[in-house]
């Protein structure tokens, strides 16, 4: 059976059943293959949900497809929630740039921000994110403010 | 972001770039970075400036002395401004913006010992 998998914001597949195991599946994780209607949550799909059957499941009535027309031009974008900037660009920039502590632990919050979104804590990684985008305001309020010191120093 | 902000942000840039392109900061007044005011150390990003500056003169072997982090960097950011979708899974793997981050702790390090 080839299995697709809706993971990191890409579409990734088609495994085995028996590879799934060594992937960072969650019961949430959105999964395909032929015979489902339409992207299922891998616990709620009957060849995945075997995987979960030790963890606590939602009692969800599993819902056919209102449009599997529709489903199937489209079917991953409504699986999950976009990924909210990690500001690397920014934070990449900032470091090389203005070079603030501030910069430096905005990689890291935008990292971890990512992290969680890959492991499907949607709610997490926006906080993060959040998190990253006031840091990286402080890196350029701080690299305003050293500029004038800076030239004064020069003097 | 909107698009206005992209304009002002492009324009700052350019602004920025032009006057790394006339001016040499080694020898006139240009921002320093304070880390190393303070400190006497480089920071992982000291010497961009004058690399940029030596970028533009076509000194490129000065540019690598002066911050061979920004040859690395410069693409990086590139392929995360460009962000295209087949590398997206390595992109925003789960390791990648932490190796990242400890490259650039690592590099700090590093310069400052040996170099």
């Amino acid at each position: 059976m080839k299995i697709w998998i809706y993971l990191n914001g890409v579409q990734q597949g088609p495994y085995e059943l028996a590879q799934l195991s060594q992937l960072p599946l969650r019961p949430d994780t959105p999964v395909w293959y032929d015979g489902l209607p339409q992207w299922t949550p891998a616990a709620q799909a009957p060849a995945t949900a075997q995987m979960f059957a030790d963890a606590f499941a939602p009692a969800q009535a599993f819902q056919p497809a209102a449009s599997v027309q529709q489903q199937a031009t489209a079917p991953a974008s409504e699986c999950a929630p976009a990924r909210p900037s990690t500001y690397f660009v920014w934070s990449i920039l900032l470091t090389l740039l203005c070079c603030t502590p501030f910069s430096i632990a905005a990689i890291i919050t935008g990292a971890i921000s990512n992290s969680k979104y890959n492991s499907g804590d949607f709610a997490g990684a926006q906080r993060m994110s959040a998190a990253t985008e006031w840091l990286v305001i402080l890196s350029i309020v701080f690299g305003i403010l050293a500029l004038p010191l800076s030239l004064i120093f020069f003097l | 972001m909107s698009l206005r902000l992209k304009v002002i942000l492009a324009a700052v840039a350019a602004g920025l770039a032009a006057w790394l392109a006339l001016v040499d900061p080694v020898t006139s007044p240009a921002p320093q970075c304070i880390f190393r005011r303070l400190t006497g150390y480089d920071c992982p990003g000291c010497g961009t400036q004058r690399a940029i500056h030596a970028i533009f003169r076509g000194d490129i072997a000065s540019a690598w002395d002066f911050n061979p982090a920004l040859f690395i960097a410069a693409p990086l950011i590139i392929l995360y401004l460009a962000d295209p979708p087949r590398l997206r899974r390595y992109l925003y793997s789960t390791p990648a913006p932490f190796i990242i981050a400890a490259a650039i702790v690592a590099w700090w390090i590093f310069r400052n010992i040996f170099l």
